[in-house]
């Protein structure tokens, strides 16, 4: 079971209280893309085994969505940052690389 | 027809109060002439976050970075406060909504609310980190709540209009005596 | 026999006689006895029988680990099958019943199986799958379903309650064993919030049993002395009957707490507690469980473990036997022979595989004049139902009998076995100590927290320590590393002073004898719930199954409800020593939750019958109620459907209901639709962005009619819009779609258009909303007062705010019936007094409240869709006929992109027809097929029935529906089959059927 803290009530959230919603950052394609940009945007969404990107929703809360970087693979929480932010934060990915090559086993 | 929604054991008295007037009020809350529009008007601090503050007249509850909700004690002067505090707005971004009959506050005194509440909420209840002046909205069973203190032995829990009897008949259930987890 | 001494056992209170009933006959006990500890000192061996081939099974163990005493407890709503009878604590008037016997317990028809074992051989159930096939279904099926299954399910609802606890903690501590007991001790003047749990009905673990001595008192008291000063911290919780079934990612564990004691004597209304638990740090102290040993005949009753022997012995005061072989592979088995040997019962032979044992307690067993005999085993067991002697031989060899021993009870030690469960629920990897002999945990591969670390601390023997001086030695060390971990202060060093003397070792031989022949093995059990054999093993071992993984699934082991606490480690080593391998290379299996099985009731918690799933109310539900209505679920909401009145069927309640709105007038609580409020200086633009149509150019006072488009370009919800100010939007949704439609609008104004200046509040449940519907509506809005409502002052889709008689409303000209229609919304608080009111002055009207299935047949007279009828997810708005409220103005809305997709404007895709029936007064079947006239196959379907109602106003049948090419078919015949081989002939129209220039509405 989940838990993340909001970046806007900065409490930790159990997963019970959020509600997912799948890739961060996509860049929507709206009229004028290209059939293949179009379908990549609708369809093509990374499942990665490790570092993921994810928008999770403070449902039973603040109802703000925010930012995830977690690993699939660990379940182990960089960050969350709010939903505006279109890059991750430089802070969250310095954690991400120095976790990584921290050189911790990771199961 | 009103629904008279009161129950009562040697723990817990769980009622239904239905004098009280709410407003919502969208804007940047953190915005300095919004932060004294409310001062002004509440005699009362826009609360931080997770929190409620409080005076003889008004709850003012932190909902979202962009949202508070008023809560006045006096039903009836819900439509006056509205008009005037949407006109101290009106310079601003604001929306100001009359939100009394969307939602149902229920009372609950006695000393094992905790308790109560741990049966249905995921939250950490323990006196440290939820307390006099904390404001928390999370869920209660399936339901979507919010919840505050009152007094050392009483909290008010709002939930919403239409979930009002289904949200009685749980507190209801989690209220029994002789199933409370003597815990906090 | 199994029997009471007159003395002793430290959990029972003599003083309090229980009395209980075991398969009918009445039974004695006392307070604290075990339903198993009871069973013994009745002497009743015989508890149960096997799974496959239905063989007598006794008690083996003393705990959770229990793989044969099964038993069925309780009657009717009490009743709960497959309890493990080591766990129950007895109470006064408990019924209990053996299970999976045809026949009677002693006299099991089944058992016939055991003669026949040949036919279940390893892989059974695969190689039956497989061929022949019929076999299967004809043969084994029928005989296995009925021969073989544990307890039968509960026929009558439960009678009990159960309930949830969220607990936020520093530290919890799993077992309440002596390590358990000593950590809290230890950390209790940190000041963290800890909570140590139990499975058991007492403190102490083997500790209590298993005394030694500890700072100059014993184990026993230094346990009791732990336990009082506990209860001083406030910080600390102990409680017991608490298992930990699962730890879960971010340090998340569920506890099922049992209080089925209390609930039999009315302290507690619930059963069973199910806690869900945040825990900064966990600590192991589950400690360990003794193996089996695996040779012929180790499942007949009366064979049992040590530690269980001596449990039974010390803490309910039962004695194992009369005369005791102990058949052992350490020196941890001799302290129980020497309690049991002080205690009076004779041990005429203790069996030790091993060539020889320098420890202490073997002297010390040797020196009470016992006998041991080294390098030496059990070549069978003799008896059927119960112990009647042992078979010694050589540990080497093929078994030959070197002498016979006649004896009522076999204890066996196979050694012990770390409990690491609950280390690698969330990933934590084991290993194998070969020097140990036991699992370890393996450190560098732990359990990880959200931060990346290890939160879980091992200690003591589910560290692989199990001597008294090696467990205390390793807590303290462990405690100290978690010290600086959770940077705590060190208090101060409890010392503990132990006897370092008592120690010794464990052989691997965990199968005797090790050549034995075949007729041995097949009687030797290794799992005994699932009946696998060491010829099973064999079998899979020569069938190239390899992996520990593929071993289990094959051959079952470890799967039956006791997940193989006592077989799998003798199962992974007879895999490894058939393949030649190390136990590490072979692997272990992974352990998952749910540590040990928990009760169905105790997940679904409070959440049955009426509080199983919330419901919504709208403020006119009780009026409803009382006046006939029947309900429909729509979302969570609950829908008058009809009101059915004394002397009409529910068919002729939903007619009288439309006809009696075309007529004259009908009254509708429309108070579940979605109400949503879009307002700030961008919400004109923003639901441009949102809805298909052009909502910016609607002016205030008006009303549109909407669609609602998802990126893929199917329609999934529609709505009246309302502009109430320059500003201000009222978006109405479905019933269905309030809460989805508000969720929506936010995440795209939170993750896309944040730019635009809106605000978006749900304002559902803040008005009751009201349909007036039929030719005399006016008539009544008239009678209300307060609004000027004839066709020029107040024109369709027109919208007024103020007050209505006494009433603060806000009035829309919307008609969803075709007829003359306002919808009235008040605030909820007003509701059900503004419904009374339009009642009382539309008597004289003939105003008559009607429901949604009404509802549903007049705007299906009118072509009007519903959202769920018409579209299923794949349907776009052009689809069904709406280009009309698609703006081709708008540069971009959600749903355009998509809706310049070739196959989007496919001339084959379906499109919606009405469809009529000629000299047929049945309605077509909801979600038939239609298939062009003729057609027989799968390629001549062209498409289904999407709405299909007998129309009162026309007195015929009609239908829309979902047709390829539909505009193409219109004037043709197709076909809709129907139940029993009948054809139904439609003729395709348009999907109007009603006043279709709309004069109706409009006057
Ligand atoms: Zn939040």
């Amino acid at each position: 079971m989940l838990k993340f803290i909001c970046p806007y009530c900065q409490v930790e959230a159990d997963e019970t209280e959020l509600t997912p919603g799948g890739e961060a950052h996509l860049k929507r394609m709206g009229p004028g893309s290209s059939d293949q940009e179009f379908y990549n945007y609708l369809f093509e969404r990374k499942n990665p085994r490790g570092i993921h990107f994810e928008r999770w929703l403070h449902s039973y809360g603040c109802g703000k969505w925010f930012h995830v970087v977690r690993c699939t693979k660990t379940m182990e929480v960089f960050g969350t940052y709010s939903a505006q932010e279109t890059n991750p934060p430089k802070k969250i990915l310095d954690i991400v690389k120095h976790r990584i090559s921290s050189g911790k086993k990771i199961k | 027809m009103s629904d008279i929604m009161v129950y009562s054991n040697s723990l817990f008295n769980i009622s239904a109060l239905d004098h009280f007037g709410m407003l919502i009020i969208r804007a940047e809350i953190n915005n300095r002439k919004f932060q004294k529009i409310i001062k002004d008007f509440f005699k009362l601090k826009v609360p931080s976050r997770l929190k409620i503050s409080t005076n003889k007249n008004f709850y003012l509850a932190w909902m979202s970075p962009n949202e508070i909700m008023v809560i006045t004690k006096n039903q009836d002067e819900i439509k006056t406060i509205k008009s005037s505090i949407e006109n101290d707005l009106d310079q601003m971004e604001a929306l100001v909504l009359d939100v009394s009959s969307s939602r149902t506050i229920f009372s609950i005194k006695g000393s094992f609310w905790r308790e109560l509440l741990a049966k249905g909420s995921p939250i950490n209840l323990f006196p440290s980190k939820f307390n006099s002046d904390s404001f928390r909205r999370t869920r209660l069973g399936q339901v979507s709540t919010a919840f505050w203190m009152i007094k050392e032995d009483e909290i008010y829990i709002l939930c919403g209009q239409s979930y009002k009897y289904f949200f009685f008949k749980w507190l209801c259930n989690a209220a029994d005596e002789k199933s409370i987890n003597k815990f906090f | 026999m199994t029997s009471r001494f007159s003395k002793g056992g430290k959990l029972i209170d003599r003083t309090k006689r229980l009395s209980f009933n075991f398969n009918g006959k009445n039974l004695f006990a006392y307070s604290g006895d075990t339903l198993a500890s009871a069973l013994l000192a009745n002497n009743q061996l015989l508890i149960g029988r096997s799974f496959k081939y239905h063989r007598p099974r006794g008690i083996v163990s003393s705990g959770i680990e229990e793989p044969n005493a099964l038993i069925s407890l309780g009657s009717g709503g009490n009743f709960e099958p497959n309890r493990s009878a080591t766990t129950i604590e007895l109470f006064d008037g408990v019924k209990a019943t053996s299970q999976n016997h045809l026949g009677s317990l002693e006299w099991d028809i089944g058992s016939v199986n055991n003669l026949i074992s040949k036919i279940f051989p390893a892989g059974f159930y695969y190689k039956t799958f497989i061929y022949p096939r019929f076999a299967w279904k004809h043969i084994f099926e029928p005989t296995i379903r009925s021969a073989a299954g544990l307890g039968k399910a509960p026929k009558e609802e439960d009678s009990s309650s159960y309930d949830y606890f969220y607990a936020h903690l520093d530290v919890v501590i799993i077992g309440g064993g002596i390590t358990g007991l000593v950590a809290a001790n230890n950390l209790a003047k940190s000041g963290l919030k800890i909570l140590l749990v139990e499975q058991k009905h007492f403190l102490g673990g083997y500790a209590l049993s298993e005394e030694f001595k500890i700072n100059n008192s014993n184990s026993f008291e230094f346990i009791k002395n732990l336990e009082n000063e506990l209860s001083d911290f406030e910080n600390i919780r102990v409680k017991k009957n608490f298992s930990i079934i699962g730890i879960h990612d971010h340090s998340y564990l569920i506890g099922s707490e049992n209080m089925e004691q209390m609930e039999r004597n009315g302290q507690s209304s619930v059963r069973q507690r199910l806690w869900r638990i945040r825990a900064k740090h966990v600590i192991l102290a589950t400690g360990a469980i003794e193996r089996p040993l695996v040779f012929a005949g180790n499942d007949i009753p009366g064979v049992m473990l040590c530690s269980a022997a001596l449990e039974f012995y010390k803490l309910y005061g039962v004695s194992p036997g009369d005369r005791v072989v102990v058949l052992t592979n350490n020196d941890s088995a001799y302290s129980s022979v020497i309690e049991l040997f002080n205690a009076g019962i004779s041990v005429p032979l203790v069996i030790d595989v091993r060539e020889k044992s320098d420890g202490n307690l073997p002297l010390k067993a040797k020196k009470l004049g016992i006998r041991v005999e080294f390098s030496k085993a059990i070549s069978k067991v003799i008896g059927k139902k119960k112990v009647k002697a042992v078979e010694l031989c050589s540990v080497v060899g093929e078994g030959a009998v070197l002498e016979t021993i006649i004896c009522d009870s076999v204890l066996m030690s196979g050694g012990w076995t770390s409990t690491l469960n609950l280390w690698s629920h969330c990933g934590g990897k084991i290993k194998w100590d070969s020097k140990l002999n036991t699992l370890v945990p393996d450190e560098s591969f732990p359990s990880i927290n959200e931060f990346g670390r290890s939160f879980i601390t091992v200690l003591g023997s589910a560290d692989g320590k199990f001597w008294p001086s090696d467990l205390f030695a390793n807590i303290e060390k462990k405690l100290n590393i978690l010290y600086s971990e959770l940077n705590l202060k060190k208090t101060k060093t409890i010392r503990y002073d132990i006897d370092k003397s008592i120690k010794g070792e464990t052989s691997s031989i965990f199968c005797v004898p090790e050549a034995a022949d075949e007729n041995l093995k097949a009687k030797s059990f290794v799992d005994y719930q699932n009946d696998v054999k060491l010829t099973d093993l064999r079998i899979a071992a020569q069938e190239g199954f390899e992996s520990v993984e593929h071993l289990k699934r094959y051959t079952t082991l470890g799967m039956a409800t006791d997940q193989g606490k006592l077989s799998n480690i003798n199962g992974i080593k007879i895999l490894a020593n058939l393949l030649g391998k190390e136990i590490n290379e072979v692997g272990t299996t992974t352990f998952r939750p749910p540590y040990t099985p928990i009760s169905l009731g105790s997940i679904a918690g409070e959440a049955r019958k009426e509080l199983f799933k919330p419901i919504r109310r709208t403020p006119i539900h009780n009026w409803h109620q009382e006046n006939g209505a029947i309900f429909e679920p729509v979302a969570d909401w609950q829908r008058p459907y009809a009101y059915v009145g004394n002397n009409e069927t529910l068919e002729q309640a939903i007619q009288r209901e439309v006809k009696n709105t075309r007529n004259a007038l009908g009254m509708l609580d429309a108070s579940t639709l979605g109400k949503i409020i879009v307002s700030g200086s961008d919400a004109g633009v923003f639901l441009d962005l949102i809805y298909t149509n052009m909502m910016s150019s609607l002016k205030p006072g008006r009303c549109r009619y909407g669609l609602m488009c998802n990126e893929n370009g199917f329609l999934f919800d529609d709505g009246v819009v309302v502009r109430l100010d320059e500003k201000t939007f009222l978006c109405h949704t479905t019933t269905g779609g309030s809460d989805r439609v508000y969720s929506w609008m936010e995440e795209w104004h939170q993750t896309e258009w944040w730019d635009k200046k809106v605000f978006i509040q749900n304002v559902t449940e803040e008005y009751t909303q009201i349909t007036i519907a039929g030719p005399k509506a006016r008539l009544l809005l008239e009678k209300l007062g307060g609004l000027k409502v004839d066709n020029v002052n107040f024109k369709p889709l027109d919208f007024f705010e103020g007050k209505l008689g006494n009433f603060e409303a806000r009035v829309f000209r919307i008609s969803f019936s075709g007829e003359l229609s306002f919808e009235i919304a008040v605030p909820s608080k007003n509701g059900i007094a503004f419904w009374m009111r339009c009642l009382e002055l539309g008597r004289e009207l003939g105003l008559t409240p009607y429901g949604t299935e009404a509802l549903h047949i007049m705007r299906a007279e009118k072509g009007f869709i519903m959202i769920g009828d018409e579209t299923d997810g794949t349907v776009i708005p052009q689809d069904l006929n709406l280009e009309w409220a698609i703006s081709k103005k708008k540069r971009d809305f959600i749903g355009k992109r998509a809706h310049e997709r070739i196959f989007m404007q496919d001339t084959n895709r379906k499109t919606l027809v009405g469809l009529s029936l000629k000299n047929s007064t049945k309605k077509i079947p909801d979600g038939a097929y239609a298939l062009k006239s003729g057609g027989k196959s799968a390629k001549d379907v062209l498409g289904h029935i999407t709405s299909s109602y007998f129309s009162p106003t026309l007195d015929k049948p009609i239908a829309m529906a979902l047709l390829k090419n539909g505009k193409a078919l219109k004037g043709q015949i197709v076909d809709i089959p129907i139940e029993n081989g009948n054809i139904l002939k439609a003729t395709v129209v348009e999907p109007q059927f009603y006043d279709i220039e709309g004069k109706r509405q409009n006057v």
